[in-house]
């Protein structure tokens, strides 16, 4: 799960700077990211029916069958919102709602699949203080060859590399480095 | 004789009536001739306030622009925006076959495609109809909108 978080994450990383063409720092690589793809530094294409772009506010919104695609992950939406701060070189707040949908692969590219009502990322820094973290909220699911499973919110926090989840209801082994509550099938730490 | 000066006069004023209309039809088309003029090599720039007053904001250029009559508008052919930061370097150039340009508005509009790439050549993206407010710098695309995003840094777009 992490692996298509990391990807979530990274698309969202691109897509929010092309909002603002800012110059972007390094594509925030996927830890479990392959040495190959790492290597090629695939493209991210979005594509969506229509966007809106405040190039003075330093955000955009693209609306209406938005797709975004990053090497083997593909990640659809109703609406996909970036915002970035004014000092900032990469978004503070990026936000993928109604019907989110994530696929992509583990490690072993073995599919995983991600379903929820809205994704968000959000990363700040405050004196020598980051939080990077991805929040699914509404519904959400995840399926993978190891696990399945319902939980809301799930969140994954990109710094210490966790994963934080409520009212968990899984099924197989669980991703490492997992919390939460109301999964008495997890072993949870 | 007075029944011929006055045919005569009536000739005359026949006449002078004619060449009077000629000339006014021609005053009435002039304006729209003028109008309509095509100017080549158009070009709208747009400073930053103070204290960053003498550098360029944006910069609306078009191989040719004709003034539509009766609007404040003008059409631009073969049209490029670029966007520049306050220490000159190129933030964002747009490219569009065509667009109206409202001058009073300042917006900038077709129905027609649009691409746009970063001043680092990391981004880009395409879609068929916008509107673009200038003074805003907000842009919305109507349709079929596509974006690449490249992690590697390409060279910057030709300027």
């Amino acid at each position: 799960m992490k692996v298509i978080l990391c990807l979530f994450a990274a698309a969202f990383a691109f897509t929010a700077s092309a909002q603002t063409n800012l110059p972007l720092p390094g594509l925030p690589a996927p830890t479990n990211a392959s040495p190959a793809l790492a290597a090629t530094n695939p493209p991210v294409e979005i594509f969506s029916d229509a966007g809106d772009f405040d190039l003075k506010n330093r955000s955009g919104v693209y609306r209406g069958h938005v797709r975004v695609i990053y090497a083997l992950m593909k990640m659809t939406c109703d609406v996909l919102t970036a915002q970035v701060s004014t000092n900032g070189s990469r978004p503070e707040t990026i936000i993928a709602s109604g019907n989110v949908k994530l696929d992509g692969t583990d490690n072993q590219n073995r599919p995983v699949h991600v379903t929820c009502d809205k994704a968000v990322n959000i990363y700040k820094t405050t004196g020598t203080t980051t939080n990077d973290t991805i929040t699914l909220t509404g519904n959400v699911f995840m399926e993978s060859a190891m696990f399945s499973g319902t939980g809301d919110p799930i969140i994954y926090d990109r710094i210490t590399d966790s994963i934080h989840g409520e009212n968990l209801q899984m099924q197989g082994q669980p991703p490492a480095k997992t919390s939460g509550t109301n999964a008495p099938s997890l072993k949870l730490f | 004789m007075t029944w011929k000066l006055f045919t005569s006069n009536s000739r005359q004023v026949s006449a002078r009536s004619l060449a009077l209309m000629l000339v006014a039809s021609a005053l009435m088309a002039a304006p729209e001739r003028s109008a309509n003029m095509v100017v080549s090599n158009y070009a709208v720039p747009e400073n930053f306030p103070p204290p960053h007053e003498t550098q360029m904001k944006s910069l609306l250029e078009g191989d040719e622009a004709e003034l539509q009559s009766g609007s404040h508008q003008v059409l631009i052919r073969r049209v490029k925006w670029q966007l520049f930061n306050e220490n000159g370097t190129n933030q964002l150039v747009v490219r569009a076959p065509q667009c109206f340009y409202d001058y009073t508005q300042k917006t900038v509009y077709s129905d027609g495609h649009l691409e746009a790439q970063s001043g680092d050549g990391r981004f880009f993206f395409e879609g068929e109809g916008f509107l673009l407010h200038m003074t805003n710098q907000t842009l919305t695309l109507s349709n079929r909108v596509h974006t690449i995003i490249n992690n590697a840094r390409p060279a910057a777009p030709k300027p």
